[in-house]
C-alpha cells in the first residue's frame, strides 16, 4: 500500500500497482525505497486526485502501453464507454485532470482527457471554440486578418 | 495556475487528435493556439500520411506546415482539372495527358484516392482518374527504359561507370506499368529478405560463392517457401510484387527473384540462362569456374520455421533443384521433351528477361483460368496485354511490327490520350485508318481488323467475330485470310448470316506461331473478343458453346442458327 497526500493535505491509500499507474510515482518509489510517509503530490487537489486514483483503479489491469503507441498518429478519438462517463464533467474538472494525468505522467489518462477535448474542438469554428473555452481572441487586427484568410483559403480547398 | 510548458504540452497533445480541418481553425482561435496548431510536427504527421506516393523531402527545415498547404493546392488543381476533364469531351486526350505530363508522381495520392472511393465519386471520375495513373506509370517505366544501358554493348553483372538497375527492379517497374495498383515496395521486401538470408545462412564467414549460392536455393525453398505456379499464364505470376507475396512464380520471375537476393547478399556469379520453354539459374564459381545449374521451378512447398528444417530437407533441395550441366540437359529431356545442348556462354542481359517477362505476360490473355470471364476482366486483360506490348515496343525499337499495330489500335479505341505516345509509329496508323476508310466505303460493312489467325503454317485459318447491332452475331472458323501485297486483308463475307447489318468484324494478326491448327483454334477460343460470346471450345463436338451472358443478353440471337458457321469443318 502507497500513500498519497494531495495539496490540500488529504491522504489517499491505495494499492501500490494502482499507483503505479503513475510514472511519476512509480519512479519516486524506485528511488525512495519502501516508506511509510506519505507522497506529497502538491499539485493535485484531493478532489481530482480522488478521479484520479478512480481511473487508475479501474485501469489497474491495463497493460502498460507501450513506447510506439506513444508516437501512433493515428490515435483515433474513440474513448470507451466506462472512460466517456468518467470524463463526464464540468471543463475545470475536465483540464485539472488532464493536467494532473500530465504532470502524474500517467499516458493513457492523458490521451483520453485530450481526445475528450478534441472531440469538443472537431466540427466547430474558430469562434465557436473560443465560446467554449473562454478564450480570448488576443490577435492583432493585423495578424487576424492573414489568419482567417489562410484559414478559409485552406478550407475553401480542402472542402473542394 | 498551469505553467506555459504544461499548456503547450497538453495543447500538442490534443492537437495531435485533430484531423486537418479542426486544427487549420484552431490556428485561428488565439495566439497560444495558434502557435501551438503549426508546429512542424503535427503537421509532417499529416503530410505522411496523406501523401504516400509523392515523395517527401528531407529537408530538417522544411515548414512543413507550408508543405502541406503546397500540396493541398497542387491536389486542388489536379481535381479542378480532373473535373474539367471529366465534364468536357472536347480535347480530352491532350489534357489527359497534358495533366499526366506535368504532375506525374506529385499526382498519384490524389487521384489514387479519387479512384478508390466508390462512394462518393462517379464512375466517370474515377474512371478518368484511373486512366491518368495507367498514364503517369507507363510513363514512371517508359522512362526507366530509357535509363538503361543498351545490352549489346553491356555485359552483366555492368561494369564500372554504366549502371543497370537490377532486373527486379525493371520488373518491379513493368508490373508498375502493366498493373498500377499492384502497389507494393519491391525493394524494400527483397532487401528484407536479404537481410533475413544473411542472418540465418550466412553467418560463417569463411563459405564459398558456391555454397553462399546453395544457401540460398535452400533458403527460398525451404525457409520461405518460393515454387512453382500451377498457371504458367496467370499474369501474377509473372509480376515481381505478386510473386513475392504469393512465393510462387514461373521459371522466369523465380529466377530473377534469386538473382535479386543475391545480388543483393553479394554472392558472385549468378547468371540467369534462358533456353526454349524453360528458364534456369546458373551459378559459376569465381576462379574455378565450376558450374552449377539451379531449377526453382518445383513444387511450391510449405514453408517451415528454421528449427523445423531436418538435414532431408537439405538433401531433397539438392536432389531436386541442384544439377550439373550434364544432369540439366538430361532433365530438359526428361521432364520437358527438349534436346538442348547447354553452352556456357553468357547469362541474359537484362533486357531480354524483360522482353522474355513481357512475352509470357502478352501470352496470358490466353489463359483458360479466369472461367467465368466477365466482360470487365476481359477488357482489363485486353488493357494489360497492351500496357505490356507498349512498353517491349518503345524499349525495343525494333520489335514486331505486329505489336506497334496492336498498341496503335487499342490505343486509338481505348486509350486514346497514349497516341501521342506512340508517336513514331503514326506512319503504321495511317495505314490502319486508311483500311478502315477503305471499307467503310462498302457502306452497310463497316469491318475493322481486330482478331483472326493468320499463320504460315497452317492456313487458310482466320475467325471473325461479327457485332450486330444488337450485339455479337456469329464466328465464322475456317476463314481464307490472305494479306495482299498492301496488307489488306482478303476477307470473304458470304458466310455470314443473311439480314445482318454487319458493325465490326474484327481481324488480328496472331502473335503466336505454328501452333497445330486445332490448337490454334482452341486457343482463339479464349482470346478476348471470341471470349465475350463462348465459353470455351467443345473439342468432342468441334464447336464453341456460347456463354450465358450472351444467352441471356441477346435471346434472339439463338447460338443454333450459326450452328453452321461454329462447327469446325474438318
Amino acid at each position: 500500500m502507497v500513500q498519497l497526500l494531495s495539496s490540500d493535505n488529504e491522504t489517499f491509500t491505495v494499492d501500490k500497482q494502482v499507483a503505479e499507474r503513475s510514472i511519476l510515482i512509480k519512479n519516486m518509489l524506485e528511488d525512495v525505497g519502501e516508506s511509510d510517509a506519505p507522497i506529497p503530490l502538491p499539485n493535485v487537489t484531493a478532489k481530482i486526485l480522488k478521479k484520479v486514483i478512480d481511473w487508475c483503479e479501474h485501469h489497474r489491469g491495463d497493460p502498460v502501453s507501450q513506447q510506439e503507441e506513444i508516437n501512433d498518429r493515428k490515435r483515433l478519438t474513440e474513448i470507451d464507454e466506462w472512460d466517456q462517463k468518467f470524463m463526464e464533467v464540468d471543463q475545470e474538472t475536465l483540464f485539472e485532470i488532464i493536467l494532473a494525468a500530465n504532470y502524474l505522467d500517467i499516458k493513457p489518462l492523458l490521451d483520453i482527457g485530450c481526445k475528450t477535448v478534441a472531440n469538443m474542438i472537431k466540427g466547430k469554428s474558430p469562434e465557436e471554440i473560443r465560446r467554449t473555452f473562454n478564450i480570448v481572441n488576443d490577435f492583432t487586427p493585423e495578424v487576424r486578418q492573414f489568419g482567417i484568410i489562410s484559414h478559409c483559403y485552406f478550407l475553401a480547398m480542402l472542402s473542394t | 495556475m498551469p505553467s506555459a510548458l504544461e499548456i503547450d504540452t497538453i495543447l500538442d497533445n490534443i492537437f495531435q487528435c485533430l484531423d486537418v480541418v479542426s486544427l487549420s481553425k484552431c490556428l485561428c482561435v488565439c495566439k497560444t493556439f495558434c502557435l501551438n496548431a503549426a508546429r512542424p510536427l503535427l503537421w509532417k504527421g499529416h503530410v505522411i500520411e496523406r501523401w504516400t506516393r509523392w515523395q517527401i523531402c528531407n529537408d530538417n527545415n522544411l515548414d512543413w506546415r507550408q508543405e502541406f498547404l503546397t500540396r493541398i493546392v497542387v491536389d486542388t488543381e489536379i481535381e479542378r482539372q480532373l473535373q474539367g476533364i471529366c465534364e468536357d469531351s472536347k480535347g480530352q486526350c491532350s489534357k489527359i495527358s497534358k495533366l499526366a505530363d506535368t504532375y506525374g508522381v506529385r499526382a498519384l495520392d490524389v487521384l489514387t484516392r479519387v479512384y478508390l472511393d466508390s462512394e462518393k465519386r462517379s464512375l466517370t471520375e474515377r474512371h478518368y482518374a484511373g486512366r491518368l495513373i495507367h498514364r503517369i506509370k507507363k510513363r514512371q517505366c517508359l522512362s526507366f527504359w530509357s535509363g538503361q544501358s543498351n545490352p549489346d554493348i553491356t555485359s552483366w553483372p555492368p561494369t564500372p561507370g554504366v549502371m543497370n538497375s537490377p532486373t527486379y527492379i525493371g520488373l518491379a517497374m513493368l508490373s508498375c506499368a502493366i498493373m498500377p495498383f499492384l502497389e507494393v515496395d519491391v525493394k524494400q521486401v527483397m532487401n528484407e529478405l536479404a537481410l533475413q538470408f544473411k542472418e540465418i545462412y550466412l553467418t560463417d564467414s569463411e563459405l564459398s560463392e558456391f555454397e553462399k549460392a546453395k544457401r540460398l536455393v535452400y533458403f527460398m525453398r525451404l525457409d520461405l517457401g518460393f515454387g512453382a505456379a500451377k498457371s504458367y499464364y496467370d499474369i501474377h505470376n509473372s509480376l515481381i510484387p505478386s510473386v513475392l507475396a504469393y512465393r510462387r512464380g514461373v521459371p522466369l520471375s523465380l529466377a530473377v527473384v534469386y538473382q535479386g537476393i543475391a545480388h543483393l547478399s553479394d554472392i558472385l556469379g549468378v547468371d540467369v540462362m534462358s533456353f526454349p520453354g524453360h528458364v534456369v539459374v546458373r551459378h559459376t564459381e569465381p576462379g574455378i569456374e565450376s558450374q552449377m545449374y539451379i531449377d526453382l521451378f518445383q513444387t511450391q512447398l510449405q514453408p517451415k520455421p528454421q528449427a523445423m528444417i531436418t538435414a532431408e530437407d537439405f538433401a531433397s533441395v539438392d536432389e531436386e533443384c541442384i544439377m550439373t550441366r550434364e544432369q540439366c540437359e538430361e532433365r530438359f529431356i526428361s521432364r520437358y521433351g527438349m534436346a538442348i545442348r547447354i553452352n556456357p556462354g553468357p547469362g541474359m542481359f537484362p533486357r531480354e528477361i524483360y522482353a522474355r517477362c513481357m512475352r509470357n505476360i502478352m501470352n496470358a490473355d490466353t489463359n483458360t483460368e479466369y472461367e467465368h470471364r466477365g466482360q470487365y476482366i476481359r477488357y482489363h486483360l485486353m488493357l494489360t496485354k497492351y500496357a505490356t506490348s507498349l512498353q517491349m515496343a518503345m524499349c525495343y525499337a525494333a520489335s514486331r511490327p505486329q505489336l506497334q499495330d496492336f498498341c496503335l489500335q487499342v490505343a486509338e479505341q481505348h486509350v486514346p490520350e497514349d497516341v501521342d505516345l506512340l508517336d513514331p509509329w503514326v506512319a503504321n496508323l495511317d495505314r490502319i485508318k486508311h483500311i478502315k476508310r477503305h471499307d467503310l466505303k462498302g457502306q452497310t460493312f463497316k469491318p475493322r481488323i481486330y482478331d483472326g489467325l493468320i499463320d504460315n503454317y497452317v492456313r487458310p485459318v482466320g475467325s471473325i467475330v461479327c457485332r450486330h447491332k444488337n450485339g455479337p452475331a456469329s464466328v465464322v472458323i475456317r476463314w481464307t485470310v490472305d494479306f495482299d501485297e498492301s496488307g489488306e486483308p482478303d476477307v470473304l463475307m458470304t458466310l455470314l448470316g443473311e439480314n445482318m447489318q454487319i458493325e465490326h468484324v474484327y481481324v488480328r494478326p496472331s502473335l503466336c506461331t505454328s501452333l497445330k491448327q486445332s490448337q490454334a483454334v482452341k486457343q482463339f477460343c479464349t482470346t478476348l473478343e471470341i471470349g465475350k460470346y463462348f465459353s470455351y471450345y467443345d473439342d468432342h463436338h468441334g464447336r464453341f458453346v456460347p456463354n450465358a451472358i450472351w444467352q441471356r443478353l441477346f435471346p434472339k440471337d439463338d447460338p443454333k442458327n450459326f450452328e453452321t458457321y461454329m462447327t469446325l469443318q474438318s
